[in-house]
């Protein structure tokens, strides 16, 4: 009986110290980085830069960690509540709610002794990170809206595909063509229809601002007007009806073919290049001119450290090289985003990972400059906002139950009540 | 008296509707899963594959080390129920066959617990695991669920029904707490052990939030979160996901299917659903 018993005791013992292990990274060994990332499609192009990184410092192994996007927070707050957490890390636009409670180590004496110059870098992006004068951030990569059409789709049809310099006008034009000869399970357009995308991007293209003296300012002319052209996109059946369309995925659905054309963030092209069709399949132009003008919004991502780092000079010699024009080059060549350093190399390399996106340079270079800050980017006060103005107030309008003159008056408010 | 219900045509089409209700989104699942990419796009969906293909279930196996996820999770479920039955079988004994002083006041701080959602306390449990050193280990994705609050209070509820006489006369006989409980106790409540056990490997099935919270490498990850990693942030190639939900979904599907007499049984005597 007593045997039977010890050799239990003994299994369990053996099975617990089986399981658990010896515990590696993030708290044991000087020279192990962890790296903590959310996008799975740029997965790949940040291992690039790490696969080269580690080349070039063979003392220094890094442990790249993906989380899935919707856990990505939850598990940083535990992580870095308890005192742990990744050495290095991706941050955006909740970046201020790290630096207010304390987690993330703030860069500028790093800065100043390697002499890194800020100005390789976009410059809207490095002030997004600059809190009371500490740089907490270096840009990893930026957006840019874009629209790409799907060629084969135009010449299968025998409409003509759109002009570099196309007009709003142009665009219901051409997708009125489209939607007359296409199939009828297939959809002509995709245009962001979201608030904080689609509508505010076109309230700047208007001449309008959605905030302006911390105040929303939405029920002005252009504001309104925004939102009855996105509608009215809706009501002739040249965009999905939005209350259908949660799952549509504009990306698949453009690679498929049941899409002739789409508004497309600069993170998703690599999805496009990637796809198995012919060269040339994709074409990319800018967004269309609303009385002559166009603009897209941004936001970008930055590498941050953790203030509990152990090492933490190490982990600013990973910042410091996947940021470089090194680290954006091998981004770029894997599929990662847009870079955010100005260098004309790493753009370059971004076109040439993506060169089966046919004129995506020039689409690119006559959009960057034209970027304002995305509106829950420059107002983090409004995030919660923005999560109400979607689940709440543009379903009902775009079902058509409630007015575009309503409801700009409503996202007003939910704006003033956020920014309070 | 026995009272004799005839079936009427009503209940055929009662037991009809609400097979199709649970049973359709899974013969979706199944079907989207041998579809290739393009055709789970199509608008309006398309719901039988044309042409049937596994390419979905082969990507699972690329993009995944989903003989290793499996394993995971068969070993966390095992540890897992074995570590409840355990630790929730002596607390509601101390409750409802000891008595223990301040029963009733503990009795009610586990009500009060069972009403607080489970994933107020990932930080803080993360924080404990953390100071054990046990973060990335198979050990932290089954510890802080093995304290179930639940599972004393249903094995508290079955224990309650144990003849006290025979309690009494094995006290009196000379046997420990431990021996009583172990061969008095538990066999007379040997279904509601039987609801516990199946209940905490269904939770540990769907795993989600803690495992992906407390755990970085792929390999010390199960099946919930392995899933997750299928989903993109823009894109998700769902015929692959699907295929992956439904191997995740089989294992329990094929156990069920054995033991089906003595779940329905274990879980009628319970009265849980």
């Amino acid at each position: 009986m007593l045997a039977r018993r010890n050799l239990m005791f003994a299994t369990t013992a053996m099975m617990l110290a089986s399981l658990s292990g010896p515990e590696l990274a993030w708290s044991a060994g000087d020279v192990n980085l962890s790296l903590m990332i959310w996008d799975p499609a740029q997965k790949a192009g940040v291992q690039k830069a790490v696969d080269a990184f580690q080349g070039a410092n063979p003392g220094i192994k890094v442990d790249l960690i993906q989380v899935p996007p919707d856990q990505y927070y939850t598990k940083l707050d535990a992580s870095l509540g308890a005192g742990e957490g990744p050495d290095v890390m991706w941050q955006s636009s909740k970046a201020s709610y790290y630096v207010d409670g304390g987690a993330l180590e703030p860069l500028n004496d790093y800065i100043k002794k390697d002499k890194l110059s800020l100005d390789d870098y976009n410059k809207k992006i490095v002030d997004l990170y600059n809190f009371g004068g500490k740089q907490y951030g270096i840009p990893k990569d930026m957006d840019a809206w874009t629209f790409i059409y799907n060629a084969s789709v135009f010449k299968k049809l025998g409409v003509e595909a759109p002009k570099p310099e196309w007009t709003w006008d142009d665009m219901v034009r051409i997708a009125k063509e489209v939607k007359a000869k296409q199939g009828q399970s297939d959809v002509p357009l995709y245009y962001n229809y979201s608030f904080n995308n689609g509508v505010s991007s076109l309230v700047h293209a208007l001449g309008g601002k959605v905030i302006d003296n911390n105040k929303g300012t939405m029920s002005s002319a252009a504001g309104t007007k925004a939102l009855e052209m996105i509608k009215a996109l809706q009501d002739d059946g040249l965009i999905l009806k939005v209350a259908s369309s949660s799952d549509f995925n504009p990306v698949t659905s453009l690679i498929s073919g049941k899409l002739a054309m789409a508004e497309i963030p600069s993170w998703n092209l690599s999805l496009l290049s990637k796809a198995d069709q012919p060269e040339g399949t994709f074409q990319v132009i800018r967004m269309p001119s609303v009385n002559g003008s166009w603009t897209t919004d941004t936001n970008g991502l930055v590498y941050v450290m953790n203030v509990n780092s152990k090492q933490k000079d190490d982990a600013w010699k990973l910042i410091r090289f996947l940021t470089s024009e090194q680290g954006a080059v091998l981004h770029a060549e894997g599929g990662a985003g847009l870079p955010a350093n100005s260098s004309k190399i790493a753009l370059r390399a971004f076109v040439k990972a993506n060169d089966k996106l046919g004129g995506l340079e020039q689409a690119l270079s006559v959009t960057m400059d034209q970027s304002y800050l995305r509106t829950t980017t420059q107002f983090p006060k409004v995030i919660p906002g923005n999560a109400k103005i979607s689940s709440t107030l543009m379903g009902p309008f775009y079902a058509g139950t409630v007015s575009a003159a309503d409801t700009a008056k409503k996202i007003d408010d939910a704006l003033n009540e956020a920014l309070r | 008296m026995v009272v004799q219900y005839r079936i009427r045509w009503w209940t055929y089409l009662a037991v009809t509707i609400v097979g199709l209700v649970i049973l359709v989104p899974f013969a979706w699942m199944a079907s989207t899963a041998l579809m290739t990419t393009g055709q789970t796009l199509q608008v309006p969906p398309t719901i039988i594959p044309s042409p049937f293909t596994l390419d979905g279930t082969l990507e699972v196996f690329n993009r995944l080390p989903f003989g290793i996820l499996l394993s995971n999770t068969i070993i966390v479920s095992i540890g897992r129920v074995l570590g409840t039955i355990v630790i929730c079988s002596m607390a509601a004994y101390a409750l409802a066959i000891i008595k223990v002083p301040g029963a009733n006041v503990i009795l009610l701080f586990v009500l009060a617990l069972i009403m607080v959602p489970g994933d107020i306390f990932i930080i803080p449990s993360y924080s404990i695991i953390t100071s054990m050193r046990l973060t990335d280990t198979l050990v932290a994705l089954a510890l802080p669920s093995l304290f179930d609050v639940f599972g004393v209070f249903l094995l508290y509820q079955f224990f309650r029904g144990v003849p006290k006489e025979m309690v009494e006369a094995a006290r009196m006989d000379g046997a420990s707490h431990l021996r009583i409980l172990a061969t008095i106790v538990v066999p007379i409540a040997r279904s509601g052990i039987i609801s516990l056990a199946i209940l905490t490997t269904l939770a540990e099935w769907k795993e989600l939030l803690w495992p992906i919270v407390v755990n970085r490498s792929l390999d010390k990850m199960t099946l919930g979160p392995g899933l997750a990693l299928l989903r993109g942030e823009y894109t998700t190639d769902w015929n692959v996901l699907m295929a992956a939900g439904l191997l995740a979904a089989l294992p329990m599907v094929i156990i069920f299917l054995i033991l089906q007499k003595r779940f329905i049984a274990s879980f009628a005597r319970s009265g849980l659903k």
